[in-house]
């Protein structure tokens, strides 16, 4: 025979309340609050600990006296955890502890937080919940009872035991979200130190991301705008190009090469800026509901073809007499022209330059400037 | 069993659906058993009537499934009335339609009965200004017409429903994100990989995972990523301390380290400490402190001349020239590589120069390498 005299309509609600917090942790005062009412007790506390640094992360309660609860922490929060941890070795992780009724009378004798932390508030007894128990994080939820009310019995432990799974999922969807956020973070992160810009549309080029390049040359507007959220060229015949091969990008049958569609996005004299857009490979993600990134542009900055000969020298260990010869053959000098500009004889900016061949495993001159573009690092310090 | 023990056994395959939609099916079998029925749906429908899909059933046979779509779409009597129902509001079909008038239309008589359908009851669960997903159990001769029992069962269902649908939302919106941003990074010819505090390696891109399988310049360690190189490991070592310390205010220069000297095997790492927005600090999630990029400092890049040809309008004569000022060098040299005299190379060039809108050979290779895509 059951002890659990709680409506289905209340069980519901209920549960309703406690999966409000898993995208929406600021519910959690609520939902405990719902719970100590059901449960019909004096407080509750959610609480989430870091194992390996004994540092609570999370906590949340219902009916706690902060003051109370400050001096408990201070004293008893080492004593406890051992305690926990004691317990949770030999306990059935679904089952609710009630210190009342499961707690042997050894592990009574010496338990200080219970004779002088609980009385201290009143409270008479505690029913735990164990959520998550792995060696590196603990997740529990105690409820307490006040001496005004009497100690746990079976028709709370049922309810309790009714609650448990979905207060797990619970905090297991909050964390899934967070931990999908955080490398959310990390990859926005690695984008943003891209010297190049990077943005994700949707086939009707709504940006969906920016990273930091981007959104310098989108405020810059020169070669690329965002118009109400649409990414546009800002030259008027790109502003098409750029339209069109974001939907040919977006049109899942369209086969599209490595290197993407490129469009021009600079005037005709003027050093070139370069948009590829290439399809991103989430064909199987996208949804009827909200916007799905469906094509990535790539646009590279302009500054990238500056002089590099500091970062080749760095990376060939070059002389400092070299590096200056580099440097002006970078600038497009011819080797009369370096030897005049640096006041050398010919014959040493031909030793030189023999050196520097010799460094970097090239040739000609021809491939030092290309091999100096490719260095121009990915990424740029923020 | 209690019946609050079987609603939150079937709560918690709802939410659990929300996370993996393939549960789905085995929700919607729950919640047809809770409420009584033949049958559950989990579809979306047009105002318009024209058109509607089934996101998850149980209890409809596949010819049924088809011929709703063929035929009875718009057949429907109960549409599109039923769609103007607020989201998470229980209705029976006779909120619809008159029981008595439901049972002489065609779908009725040509859909429902010859499947022992008698009756339905539904919530829609989400609506745009076009279409309408909802959730809906229909009722079979054995269960008979909705009555209060059948509402009240669905109201404590619902409200679970439409929640872990909007939780499913989220969680696939993250996920999206997630995979939009790795498959930006994938692009990047260059290997890129985020580093922890303590050297491990929290995410690879591809190039980073082609990188390490070879296994000659780097390699994850128990301790975190291992350079082969010992010089360039200690280097590497050395700025990503300073990385998570967040103390060193690095140069450009500074963070290069060559992993691998030998010739036509230069291999570059560029070290780069995150911003505090990375870092932020999480309850269990590692905390990226450094992205490191390797690549290789070659000149076997794909050509751009393609990508120059089609921007600049080039002929193919043109193209060839421009070809061999990047490959072969000067003009003398050219003529000879070509088989044409020097005066036909400079005529070749000049069309190209006005083109692009430059004046000299090193302009002409600087632009060339400057279309170079930024990645594979």
């Amino acid at each position: 025979m059951t002890a659990l005299d709680v409506s289905p309509k209340v069980i519901s609600a209920l549960i309703g309340a406690i999966y409000d917090c898993a995208l929406d942790p600021s519910r959690w005062e609520n939902a405990l609050g719902e719970m100590v009412a059901a449960i019909e007790c004096h407080n509750a506390l959610l609480s989430l600990t870091d194992m390996r640094y004994d540092r609570l992360l999370l906590t949340r309660g219902f009916g706690m006296n902060q003051e109370w609860w400050q001096a408990f922490q201070d004293k008893h929060v080492p004593e406890v955890a051992a305690q926990l941890s004691a317990i949770l070795a030999s306990w059935p992780l679904d089952k609710p502890f009630v210190i009342s009724r499961d707690m042997s009378p050894e592990m009574m004798r010496g338990a200080a937080y219970i004779e002088e932390g609980f009385a201290a508030e009143g409270m008479i007894d505690v029913l735990q919940c164990f959520l998550i128990g792995s060696p590196k994080r603990f997740a529990g939820l105690a409820f307490g009872r006040h001496r005004t009310q009497s100690l746990f019995g079976d028709r709370e432990i049922e309810l309790a035991e009714l609650l448990i799974p979905h207060i797990r999922r619970a905090v297991t969807i909050s964390d899934l979200l967070d931990v999908q956020a955080l490398e959310r973070t990390h990859f926005a992160a690695a984008l943003d130190a891209l010297r190049c810009a990077v943005l994700l549309t949707d086939a009707s080029g709504k940006i969906i991301h920016a990273n930091k390049s981007a959104g310098k040359m989108l405020r810059d507007a020169t070669a690329i705008r965002d118009q109400r959220g649409i990414l546009r060229a800002t030259l008027a015949p790109a502003a098409a190009e750029l339209s069109q091969a974001i939907k040919l990008a977006a049109s899942e049958d369209f086969q599209i090469g490595k290197t993407g569609l490129a469009v021009g996005l600079s005037e005709d004299g003027s050093s070139p800026v370069l948009a590829h857009v290439l399809p991103l490979a989430t064909g199987e993600l996208r949804s009827r509901f909200g916007p799905a990134a469906v094509a990535v542009v790539f646009i590279r900055n302009r500054e990238d073809a500056r002089d590099n000969a500091e970062l080749l020298a760095a990376t060939f260990e070059l002389t400092p007499a070299e590096t200056r010869v580099l440097s002006c053959l970078l600038a497009g000098r011819s080797l009369a022209e370096s030897a005049s500009e640096l006041r050398i004889g010919a014959a040493t900016v031909k030793s030189h330059l023999d050196n520097i061949f010799g460094k970097t495993g090239v040739s000609r001159q021809q491939d030092l400037l290309l091999l100096a573009s490719r260095l121009s690092p990915p990424a740029e310090l923020i | 069993m209690l019946e609050s023990e079987v609603l939150s056994a079937l709560i918690a395959t709802i939410y659990d659906a929300a996370l993996d939609p393939e549960l789905w099916p085995v929700a919607l079998e729950g919640i047809r058993d809770f409420v009584g029925g033949c049958a559950a749906n989990f579809y979306w429908q047009d105002v318009s009537k024209e058109n509607a899909g089934v996101f998850h059933c149980v209890g409809i046979e596949l010819s049924y499934l088809e011929a709703y779509f063929q035929t009875y779409t718009k057949l429907n009597p109960l549409y599109p009335a039923a769609a103007f129902f607020t989201p998470g509001e229980v209705f029976g079909s006779d909120a619809v339609i008159p029981a008595l008038e439901f049972k002489q239309t065609r779908f009725y008589r040509e859909w429902m009965s010859p499947q022992g359908m008698v009756d339905s009851l539904a919530a829609n669960l989400e609506k745009s200004v076009t279409s309408v997903a909802a959730l809906a159990v229909i009722r079979g001769e054995r269960d008979g017409m909705v009555d209060e029992e059948a509402r009240r069962r669905m109201r404590l269902v619902v409200p679970h429903v439409l929640r872990a649908s909007s939780i499913g939302h989220v969680v696939a919106e993250h996920i999206r994100g997630k995979a939009a941003l790795t498959d930006a990074l994938d692009r990047i010819a260059a290997a890129v990989f985020l580093v922890d505090a303590a050297g491990r390696t929290v995410f690879g891109n591809e190039s980073a995972g082609v990188l390490l399988g070879s296994g000659k310049l780097l390699r994850n360690g128990p301790g975190g990523l291992v350079a082969t190189d010992k010089v360039a490991n200690r280097a590497l070592h050395y700025a990503l301390g300073a990385s998570a310390r967040g103390e060193a205010e690095f140069d450009l220069a500074g963070t290069v380290i060559l992993l691998s000297s030998e010739p036509d095997q230069r291999w570059l790492a560029h070290v780069l400490p995150l911003t505090s927005g990375a870092r932020q600090q999480s309850a269990f999630g590692h905390s990226a402190v450094a992205a490191v990029f390797v690549r290789k400092a070659s000149l076997d890049v794909p050509s751009p001349l393609e990508t120059m040809a089609r921007l600049y309008r080039l002929t193919g004569s043109e193209v060839r020239v421009l070809h061999a000022i990047v490959d072969t060098g000067g003009v003398p040299d050219i003529a000879v590589a070509l088989g044409i005299s020097e005066s036909t190379v400079r005529t070749h060039l000049k069309r190209p120069f006005e083109k692009t809108s430059t004046h000299r050979q090193v302009d002409l290779v600087k632009l060339v390498a400057a279309h170079a895509s930024p990645f594979s």
